[in-house]
């Protein structure tokens, strides 16, 4: 009895196991991520783009996978009116993780690596952690996703308006 | 029947240690290390 | 007199939660110890933790496996399956009354004065299915477009990372709190539900709803130390069920899956000595009344 609860729950494991897809993509990256460090990544809060949103992620953090599609959408929309979006990944080992990501969702802003060297120097222990710029300023250090686009989309607009041209 | 009892007993215990090596081996300590160290946010019921 | 189990318990919630900087760092500890997992259940995102818990971490392999394949990593969690499998196989479920500090927890509670209530024996059950679904099978195959799963226990019912994590860390980043909703609002729910019946039942979470020691319990059976019953010497008293932080009766099976080898009945309740336990298939002499008897174990 026992040992047949035993053998059905590593049948359970071993069976979905392998029937998970083991396929690589083999397409090639249009947008490769790019690897950063902490200072890095305080250059990124001094770019000449009006607003900035600078969002540090990991690729296991669901509320920060689903934001990606978001800044992509506004990025197309408003990225030549001088919005700037930066993802930092902070995955540690490999950036591969990510790079799928990228390469599945075809971002076309910047996405960067930074590990958990990025990780500690800004002593992250939340994510998404977003730092949000407006003429060169930091104007907020915030945890937590967008809760809609429509939200997100909001900030934009309302930190347009106070950006000197 | 307590000879046999115990064999089965050591063969498991040998059976997860191998796959606890297995593990280390693969790095996984590292996936475990990174998950512990972030919260992320949906763990604690906000997101 | 300090009884050596509640000095071991106590011992070990202070060792799962050393950090005591948090006040000022406003953080979790971030060090390596958390690399490994500790035995019992204890949130990794409690601000004192200083290490792993053990099924969030097998969660999150089982939602991040097809990635992993993606990336050619392989991570199958055979770390964390090797380190509940290596624990279970030795000891089985003692784990749950030795250093579980969430175990701990729900017997101070249930010291509290009050009318008790047994829980009914099916419910039991619960707990194989909780496993089976929220750690295993809902992290699996429920997968957004990337392919990654989600962490179901810790998300939707873990008492512990409310109580650990969620609320404290409130305290600690007030800001926090704005990004409470229905998902928290219903997790605390379900502790607050638990801390209640904790005062009424005996250790109610460990018996319906604990994955984890749903995990152990597959052990019981086979592990290297187990219980013995000596039938011949039991006289059905009860006695070791009226003790017993898991209401359950030793002479119905020395090995049951809700047994937690505690050993309270063995050194406290039996005055007959009808219970003992063997290391190795090796039992260990237990002083009784009757000098030869036959031991049945299983």
């Amino acid at each position: 009895m026992m040992h047949l609860r035993i053998v059905v729950l590593w049948a359970c494991v071993l069976f979905f196991l392998f029937i998970c897809p083991a396929a690589a993509d083999v397409e090639a990256s249009r947008n490769s991520v790019v690897a950063i460090d902490a200072p890095g990544v305080e250059q990124l809060t001094r770019e000449e783009n009006c607003p900035i949103f600078i969002s540090i992620m990991t690729s296991r953090c669901g509320a920060c996978r689903s934001e990606l599609t978001a800044y992509q959408e506004m990025y197309e929309k408003y990225g030549d009116e001088g919005l700037g979006i930066f993802v930092v990944s902070i995955d540690f080992g490999t950036s591969e993780e990510i790079q799928g990501l990228v390469d599945q969702l075809g971002l076309t802003f910047p996405v960067y690596w930074g590990g958990e060297k990025v990780m500690k120097a800004f002593n992250i222990s939340f994510v998404p952690y977003k730092i949000i710029v407006s003429n060169g300023r930091v104007l907020e250090k915030q945890i937590g996703g967008w809760k809609s686009t429509s939200e997100f989309e909001a900030k934009i607009n309302e930190l347009f308006e106070a950006c000197e041209r | 029947m307590e000879t046999k009892g115990s064999l089965v007993s050591y063969a498991l215990v040998l059976l997860f240690l191998v796959l606890l090596v297995a593990g280390i081996n693969a790095g996984e300590a590292s996936v475990v290390w990174e998950k512990a160290i972030t919260i992320c946010l949906s763990c604690i019921g906000v997101g | 007199m300090v009884d050596i189990r509640r000095l071991i318990q106590t011992v070990s919630v202070f060792l799962c939660n050393a950090w005591m900087l948090f006040p000022f760092t406003k953080n979790i500890y971030q060090g390596e110890l958390k690399s490994v997992c500790v035995p019992g259940l204890n949130c990794y995102s409690c601000p004192a933790a200083t290490g792993a818990c053990p099924l969030g971490s097998l969660q999150t392999f089982f939602a991040g496996i097809r990635p992993s394949f993606r990336t050619g990593s392989y991570h199958l969690g055979l770390y964390v399956i090797g380190m509940l499998g290596l624990v279970g196989g030795l000891v089985g479920r003692m784990p749950c009354a030795w250093v579980c500090p969430f175990g701990f927890m729900q017997e101070l509670l249930h010291k509290i004065p009050s009318r008790k209530m047994e829980i009914p024996r099916f419910l039991s059950w619960v707990k194989y299915g909780v496993l089976a679904l929220f750690v295993i099978l809902f992290p699996l195959v429920i997968v957004d477009v990337f392919g990654y799963g989600e962490n179901w226990f810790c998300k939707y019912i873990c008492p512990a990372g409310t109580l650990e994590a969620g609320l404290p860390l409130a305290f600690l980043q007030p800001h926090l709190r704005e990004l409470w909703g229905a998902l928290f609002y219903g997790k605390l729910a379900i502790l607050v539900l638990l801390l209640v019946l904790m005062v009424y039942t005996r250790r109610p979470f460990c018996r319906v709803l604990c994955p984890l020691g749903a995990i152990y319990s597959l052990f019981n059976k086979v592990s290297v130390f187990r219980m013995v019953y000596y039938p011949d010497r039991c006289v059905r008293c009860d006695e070791c069920y009226r003790n017993c932080p898991m209401g359950i009766k030793f002479y119905e099976g020395a090995n049951q899956s809700d047994c937690i080898r505690c050993l309270q009945c063995m050194r406290k309740s039996c005055k007959y000595g009808a219970i003992g336990f063997s290391i190795n298939g090796v039992a260990t002499i237990v002083p009784g009344p009757k000098e030869k008897t036959e031991a049945v174990s299983g």
